[in-house]
């Protein structure tokens, strides 16, 4: 063993693997880990920069918990495959009267172009959950639509 | 308490001439299956309940990755359509499951029948509910709508309709 590749054993051992840890690449210069986080932000930098899409879904104040703990929003799921691919879901709500279709794909585009350009991993696929629709313009509702069962039809 | 070990005395009374050790055995075997059918029969009441409070969403299949439109994305688009229909008011929107990958969408909502007639209403909410569906959520799995009249909106005086008048529309 040469003294480069006992130096990035070492770092290897100084930087402990997690299970956030989505990409980690040795060589003879240290070891690079990009976390879950990082993978996170650049998500919601791409699926916010869409037109058509307003927020991510999901209790800000529950995400920002979350955040100190150190982990990122629930309204982002990212799964590593096997073969170190990435599959990717992503919660939002978008503006009323967009064509959904057309947003979702547009996020899909946005999401892997931008984890594969700067993290430099493969995505197999992204998921959009569209949430809910808001209209910005629109003042607040007064309470939110029941949604549940309805009782049998006919 | 009591009605069990009466329960379990009977039974054992049932079986003559077995010992001590195979009356537990068979006590054991009788609570299990007691507890598995108490079980399954919660699984089934959770399943009936799941089926009437319908589906959460409807997915659609790309080649990018699926997109899963929520019902509270739906249904916030049906109640948009409020304001096209006068004396209406939107109360739950449901989505079921029909035959296959085909879908039910089953609107409740109140109306007012001095503002027109129900089976007008009717008629022209579904064709404008088939319309978002496609054009903006591009969603073509759903094949009816399913509109019910859960009551008349109360009247300022005198008393309030109780009486649910006949569902019309599918």
């Amino acid at each position: 063993m040469n003294q480069s590749s006992k130096n990035a054993a070492e770092l290897e051992k100084a930087v402990p693997e997690t299970d956030a840890t989505i990409k980690e690449t040795t060589s003879e210069l240290g070891v690079i880990k990009i976390h879950d986080n990082v993978l996170a932000a650049l998500i919601i930098h791409a699926a916010l920069g869409v037109d058509g899409v307003l927020r991510l879904a999901g209790s800000a104040l529950v995400d920002g918990l979350v955040g100190i703990v150190g982990s990122h929003s629930r309204s982002i799921e990212i799964n590593k495959n096997e073969d170190g691919k990435l599959t990717i879901a992503v919660k939002l709500v978008l503006r009323f009267g967009v064509s959904i279709p057309e947003v979702a794909l547009a996020v899909q585009r946005a999401v892997i172009e931008q984890v594969e350009q700067s993290a430099g991993i493969t995505v197999v696929g992204v998921n959009v959950i569209v949430q809910q629709l808001e209209d910005p313009d629109a003042p607040a509702a007064e309470g939110g639509l029941e949604l549940g069962a309805m009782p049998p039809i006919g | 308490m009591n009605r069990l070990s009466e329960l379990l005395k009977h039974l054992e009374s049932l079986l003559p001439g077995v010992n001590e050790f195979e009356r537990g055995f068979y006590s054991a075997v009788l609570l299990i299956g007691a507890v598995i059918l108490l079980l399954l029969v919660l699984y089934c009441i959770y399943k009936l309940h799941r089926r009437a409070a319908g589906l959460d969403g409807v997915l659609l299949k790309r080649d990018d990755g699926d997109i899963f439109i929520a019902r509270a994305a739906l249904t916030q688009a049906i109640r948009h359509l409020e304001p096209s229909f006068p004396g209406t008011e939107i109360q739950k929107v449901v989505l079921r499951r029909k035959r296959g990958a085909e879908l039910e969408l089953g609107v409740a909502l109140i109306y007012d029948e001095s503002c027109g007639s129900f089976d007008m209403l009717t008629k022209n909410l579904k064709e404008r509910i088939f319309r978002e569906l496609v054009g903006t959520f591009g969603i073509d799995t759903v094949k009816s709508v399913a509109i019910k009249l859960v009551r008349l909106p109360e009247k300022t005086h005198g008393e309030p309709h109780n009486a649910v008048p006949p569902v019309s529309g599918f």
